[in-house]
């Protein structure tokens, strides 16, 4: 059995503005050719199809032509919803969808959704279970009590009946504990409460997870996986390489894994150097121009115009930041400069920012006194 | 401040009673206040400021309390808000309600419920119970006023962009108040005031300084005067020095001549002093002479003194011993009178002898007499009974009589009771007897009947009969039942007997009874008739009761009397013996009184001669004892006294002048001594010592008063020397102080010349407001993705009161513009990250401002997806640290975003829509 494992396809996204409408297209016209090559026998796409619950029109078309591509080519498609996805908009017409090898796991209700294919070993089952938080699972096990996504996910899977001799997929959007994110979107709650252990799915032959934008084997396991987006979607994943993941299915037991290349219309980069480097000709002959690029000038002083000089040569800056000016601000955020002074060292301060020259004893002494005075008075009053 | 809990009653859209309990919301992270438009989610934020400060939120709503009752509350129904918030570990509860209408509780229409408002603490303690005190409690406890809560915890709806708009003036009141900047104030007003009194000290120290230098008196230097004048008036201020050098110098001149004078003055003391010595030996030479004359003189007198004494001893002596000789007369003739009064007494006494004695002898005789009188009366009654003895026996007889005929009346009576006892016993044994004997003879009959039957029970038919022999038997007898057995025939025949024979016992024992009584009856009837003279039986009873009866009497008459007598006749041997003893006690007495008598009449004689003898004695000496013994002795005892003092002041007479002689002897030798060594008195030389003593005189008072009058110049000089010095160090103090506090003050409060006119407490504001926007930036700068920054400009000009208006730099132009410029998402941007730097840097400075909780409401609709993300994840991290943020929004992205919410939801339609409001995690 050979299977894509997608996720995080956030169709719709708009990056500091710019509509990715084309790049998304694009890639996913790549990853059909993949299919077509391959020839998987089903594509997983495990959440976030879309970036918002209302999705954009065009994000619809474009999976829409997606699902087209990949049934023609007779492989079967299954998606669960992502905590960007409204699980019931994506769901819509999910029992016809059926028909056409297509299926969209419902909004969990009490069960999880399992689907079985056949190939030459046997049965391979597919659980799809859409992203859950353990309010919209609570109802459902009275009996229990879910405080938190360990408990929830637990609950969950519970009621897949799993047959252990038989192969078993599961499709999940979950935050897992030891995987690594990229700080863009993945954190629902901060804490550390929205993280599974990743025990709760060690009696899955694959897991195919998605929500984290880095693609990833979660704590070494390699049948514990996320897909990663299959573009980079924030300036944090500038330097992240995105893939798609072949999974093959051999008898119970031997799993085998690949990682297909993503090569998306327009990269996202970084660019550090001076203003004059980077305006140098010589320099963006060579780049591609139309890259989201983030820059970071390592001039001195502020260029003036700065972001609209550039982007009269480069098409599409994300953002622009001077390395001085953080490194100045990480500085200024060390503890020295946050404790607050005391009246003291205000004066002090003060002193020699109108005398130019610092506080005599005798003053200090005097500062002393008056101060403690009105200190006094300070006390008197509250 | 955090929120516990939340309660709203018949407030805004919450028609019943709505309560949240953030404590489901945890501690930290966000929460999203989501519902429909117009369901009641300012409300909430509403409620917790109306809570606080009285007012609620809005920048519409906050000045009219009135609006805030719920039109959908029924009438009754009470209009309040209570908090419960936590507040550096503390509980407090608040609860509120504003002015409102409410129906009458009696009657028809409304009445005014004035706005009350009370603070408890976590025990229930009322904290305060009025408006107002509540209002200050709340601030003073939050340290927040309505204006700065609703700019730094509550961002309500619209207003965000109060905190970036706001002028210099509004940000200085709100870091004034918030970090408490008037500490600087005070600071550089303080130092101002010092600096003041600095500058008046020194002034005065010079005024006082300069007032003495210039009403000195002026020494006797012109030179160095000159030289002082010259210095004119600034002597103090400019050339203290100088003066100092001048003044020193007079006065060491000035001290050398004083010392000069001194000695001079010395000097002529000491001549002065040799003179008056030389003056006083002789003046003492010439006292001494003197007195030895007088002494010599005295010799004389008291030789002659002594003589005169030593002449009148012989008298004295003679005084002496008279003296002696009348002392001695007294003492004897004092004897004799205590002799003669002993002698007295003892003849008293023997007088009472003597009649005592006589007293007895009369008793004596008068006892025996008693006792021969009562002998004869013993002896009288003696005779007499005998006689009653005799009496006595008779009666006693006559008794006996008597009781033997009781007795035979006894016997007789007794004897007629048993013949009586006896004839019954007799007729009942007889009437026993017929009846046994009847009784037997039936039961005979009845047996001989029965034989008959016995007999012919054996009779057999055809069988002879016993009796006939009779073979036929037509009618056997029938034996009855009850027929009698033989034995108890023969019993019957025995009774029978036995009963005659008892009836034959009986009659003779009736016969025998008989017999005795008459026996008796005649015993009686015999004696009766011998006594009394009757023989019948009831008068012989009667006559021997009466008898009894007299007998009685007379009997008990004889026993008394005889009893008396011989009562009497006992004592006759008694009185017979009294009798004899006092006879024989008589001559006895008689001999003692006479006696008693002798004795008498001898102590008389004596005590008569005793008397005579004193008598003599007195007239011995030419007294009378006329006078009274006493009297006389004393007389005597004076006498004897008088001499003998006499005798004795002639003694210390003598004494004394030889005394005196002897001492003005050894007095004479000693002046002559004396005289000796002074030698002899010149007239001459001791006039020309005086004369030089005077004029020595006259010279030292000149000389003293001259140095007098210039040891008080010199000594003014002196004084105001050491003051000079003395207070040039205060005023060199006074002077270095003044300007160190000048400089400080001029610094502090911003009056340097030629630099910016910028005081310490805007310099600590700036310092604040700069620390405000670093924590700000830090966020604006990740929400923008280094797109913007805020900075604070300083103004050009160099007046002060200013450098807090802000600005904000574009990083991708490079530019500086004004905040105003910014785009509504933008600028909701920058006010959050604003408000958040603000509550950060509270947080680190106050500390105490507590601010656990933040609320923002709306706003985000004008972010773009990105954006929102951004803002969104800014929040995160800033509830990261023990912080809840609420957040009122409609917008979707939040609430995919965020998990725990506050749902409002409007229930009903028309007038009842009332709102309820729930909490979700």
């Amino acid at each position: 059995m050979k299977f894509f494992h997608l996720a995080d396809l956030h169709l719709g996204l708009r990056l500091n503005g710019y509509d990715l409408r084309e790049d998304q297209g694009y890639i996913l016209d790549e990853i059909a050719a993949y299919a077509e090559e391959e020839r998987p026998e089903a594509v997983l796409i495990a959440g976030d199809v879309y970036d918002r619950s209302v999705p954009a029109e065009s994000a619809m078309d474009l999976f829409e032509t997606f699902l087209q591509k990949l049934t023609d080519l007779g492989c079967k498609v299954m998606a669960i919803a992502g905590n960007h996805d409204s699980v019931t908009r994506l769901s819509f017409g999910k029992d016809f969808f059926v028909r056409s090898g297509i299926y969209l796991a419902p909004a969990f209700a009490g069960k999880v959704q399992k689907i079985t294919l056949q190939d030459e070993y046997g049965p391979v089952n597919f659980f799809l279970l859409p992203f859950i938080r353990p309010a919209s699972v609570r109802r459902f096990f009275p009996e229990k009590e879910i405080v938190d996504y360990n408990g929830a996910l637990n609950a969950a899977l519970g009621t897949a009946e799993l047959d252990l001799k038989e192969r078993n997929v599961l499709a999940a959007h979950q935050y897992v504990q030891g995987s690594l994110f990229s700080g863009t979107d993945e954190l629902i709650q901060v804490g550390g409460l929205d993280n599974a252990a990743a025990e709760l799915f060690s009696a899955f032959d694959y897991t195919a997870l998605g929500h984290i934008h880095r693609p990833q084997a979660v704590g070494g396991r390699e049948n514990l996986r996320y897909a990663g987006t299959p573009l980079k979607y924030g300036g944090k994943e500038a330097g992240q390489q995105k893939s798609l993941t072949v999974v093959e299915l051999g008898p119970k037991g031997s799993l085998a894994l690949r990682q297909l290349p993503l090569i998306p219309l327009r990269d996202l980069v970084q660019l550090k150097g001076s203003y004059r480097e980077l305006m140098d000709p010589a320099f963006y002959a060579s780049r591609s121009r139309d890259d989201f690029i983030q820059f970071v000038l390592t001039d001195e002083e502020e260029v003036p115009e700065a972001m609209r000089k550039l982007q009269s040569v480069y098409s599409r800056p994300l953002s622009l930041t001077y390395e001085k000016r953080r490194r100045r601000a990480a500085a200024a955020a060390s503890p020295a400069e946050a404790r607050p002074r005391s009246p003291m060292e205000l004066f002090a301060a003060f002193y020699f920012q109108q005398q130019g020259e610092p506080l005599k004893e005798k003053q200090l002494a005097v500062l002393k006194e008056t101060l403690e005075k009105a200190e006094e008075g300070n006390n008197e009053t509250v | 401040m955090r929120p516990c809990e939340l309660l709203m009653s018949a407030f805004g859209p919450y028609g019943e009673t709505a309560q949240i309990d953030f404590a489901k919301l945890g501690e930290q992270g966000l929460y999203l206040i989501s519902g429909p438009t117009g369901a009641g989610k300012s409300s909430i934020f509403d409620a917790l400021t109306f809570a606080l400060y009285g007012k609620a939120s809005g920048r519409y709503k906050k000045d009219e309390p009135g609006l805030l009752r719920s039109l959908y509350a029924e009438p009754e129904r009470e209009t309040f808000v209570e908090l419960t918030f936590l507040f550096q570990g503390k509980l407090f509860r608040v609860r509120r309600s504003p002015d409102y209408q409410r129906p009458k509780k009696r009657g028809e229409g409304n009445t005014q419920h004035s706005a009350e408002a009370y603070l408890y603490d976590e025990n229930g303690e009322l904290l305060a119970s009025k408006v107002r005190d509540v209002n200050q409690k709340i601030e003073n406890l939050l340290g927040l006023d309505y204006e700065q809560f609703t700019q730094i915890a509550l961002i309500a709806q619209g207003d965000f962009q109060k905190i970036i708009m706001a002028d210099t003036a509004e940000r200085r009141k709100i870091f004034q108040d918030i970090f408490r900047t008037g500490l600087y104030r005070r600071w550089q007003e303080g130092l101002q005031a010092k600096a003041a009194e600095w500058e008046e000290k020194y002034k005065e120290l010079r005024r006082s300084l300069e007032q003495s230098l210039n009403t000195r008196e002026a020494a006797d230097r012109p030179e160095i005067e000159r030289a002082l004048a010259e210095l004119g008036p600034e002597a103090v201020g400019l050339h203290l020095g100088t003066a100092l050098d001048l003044l020193r110098q007079l006065v060491r001149q000035e001290e050398a001549a004083y010392e000069e004078r001194g000695a001079a003055l010395q000097d002529l003391q000491k001549r002065k002093e040799e003179l008056g010595k030389q003056l006083e030996r002789w003046q003492q030479a010439a006292a001494c002479e003197a007195e030895l004359e007088l002494c010599r003189r005295n010799e004389m007198i008291l030789s002659e003194k002594n003589a005169a004494v030593q002449a009148e001893a012989a008298e004295a002596q003679a005084a002496g011993s008279e003296s002696l000789r009348i002392e001695e007369e007294r003492k004897r003739l004092e004897s004799s009178l205590e002799e003669t009064q002993r002698l007295e007494r003892e003849l008293q006494k023997s007088s009472e002898r003597e009649k005592a004695a006589a007293a007895a002898k009369e008793g004596g005789e008068k006892r025996a007499t008693a006792a021969r009188q009562a002998l004869d009366a013993a002896r009288k009654a003696g005779r007499e009974l005998a006689g009653l003895e005799m009496q006595e026996l008779q009666l006693q007889n006559k008794e006996k009589e008597l009781n033997e005929l009781r007795t035979a009346y006894k016997r007789y009576d007794a004897a007629v009771k048993e013949g009586r006892a006896k004839a019954d016993a007799y007729i009942k044994a007889k009437k026993e007897a017929e009846l046994a004997q009847k009784n037997y003879l039936e039961l005979r009959t009845a047996f001989f009947d029965a034989q008959a039957g016995l007999l012919a029970r054996s009779l057999q038919p055809g069988q002879p009969c016993p009796v006939c022999g009779a073979r036929q038997h037509p009618a056997p007898a029938v034996l009855s039942a009850d027929a009698p057995e033989q034995g108890g025939l023969q019993k019957a025949e025995r009774a029978a007997n036995a009963a005659a024979a008892a009836q034959a016992a009986a009659a003779a024992a009736a016969g025998h009874a008989h017999d005795e009584q008459e026996k008796a009856s005649a015993d009686f009837s015999a004696r009766g008739r011998a006594l009394y003279g009757e023989e019948e039986v009831g008068a012989i009873c009667r006559a021997a009761a009466r008898h009894k009866e007299e007998l009685l009497q007379e009997r008990q008459a004889v026993t008394a009397r005889l009893s008396s007598l011989r009562a009497v006749a006992e004592k006759e041997a008694q009185w017979q013996q009294e009798v004899k003893t006092s006879e024989e006690k008589a001559p006895v007495l008689e001999k003692s009184l006479q006696d008693a008598a002798t004795e008498r009449s001898r102590l008389q004689g004596r005590r008569q001669a005793a008397d005579e003898n004193s008598k003599k004695l007195a007239a011995s000496y030419g007294l009378s004892l006329a006078a009274g013994a006493a009297v006389l002795l004393q007389e005597l005892q004076e006498r004897a006294q008088a001499l003998k003092e006499k005798f004795e002041a002639w003694e210390k007479e003598k004494q004394r002048c030889l005394q005196a002689l002897t001492e003005n002897r050894s007095k004479t030798k000693m002046l002559e001594e004396r005289a000796k060594e002074l030698g002899s008195y010149d007239a001459k030389a001791e006039q020309a010592a005086k004369e030089e003593q005077a004029e020595a005189e006259e010279r030292l008072t000149a000389l003293n008063d001259a140095k007098e009058k210039q040891f008080a110049v010199l000594n003014n000089n002196k004084k105001i020397c050491r003051q000079l010095e003395k207070q040039r160090e205060a005023l060199e103090e006074a002077r270095g102080n003044f300007s160190l506090y000048k400089g400080l003050s001029d610094t502090a409060n911003g009056k340097l010349s030629g630099k910016q006119k910028l005081d310490l407490e805007t310099y600590a504001q700036q310092a604040y407001f700069d620390q405000v926007l670093a924590e700000a930036n830090v966020r604006l700068l990740q929400m923008t993705q280094g797109h913007y920054e805020l900075e604070r400009q300083e103004s050009g000009k160099l007046s002060g009161k200013t450098g807090l208006e802000l600005a904000v730099r574009d990083h991708y132009n490079s530019t500086l513009r004004s905040v105003k410029t910014l785009s509504g998402g933008e600028s909701f941007q920058a006010s959050l990250a604003l408000a958040l730097g603000l509550a950060d840097v509270v947080q680190k400075e106050a500390g105490g401002l507590g601010l656990d909780a933040l609320f923002i409401d709306e706003g985000f609709g004008s972010l773009d997806e990105g954006a929102l993300q951004q803002a969104v994840q800014t929040l995160y991290e800033l509830a990261e640290g023990r912080r809840l943020v609420g957040i009122i929004s409609h917008v979707n992205g939040l609430a995919e975003r965020i998990d725990k919410k506050i749902v409002v939801s409007k229930a009903g339609v028309g007038p009842h829509m009332s709102s309820t409001v729930r909490v979700e995690v």
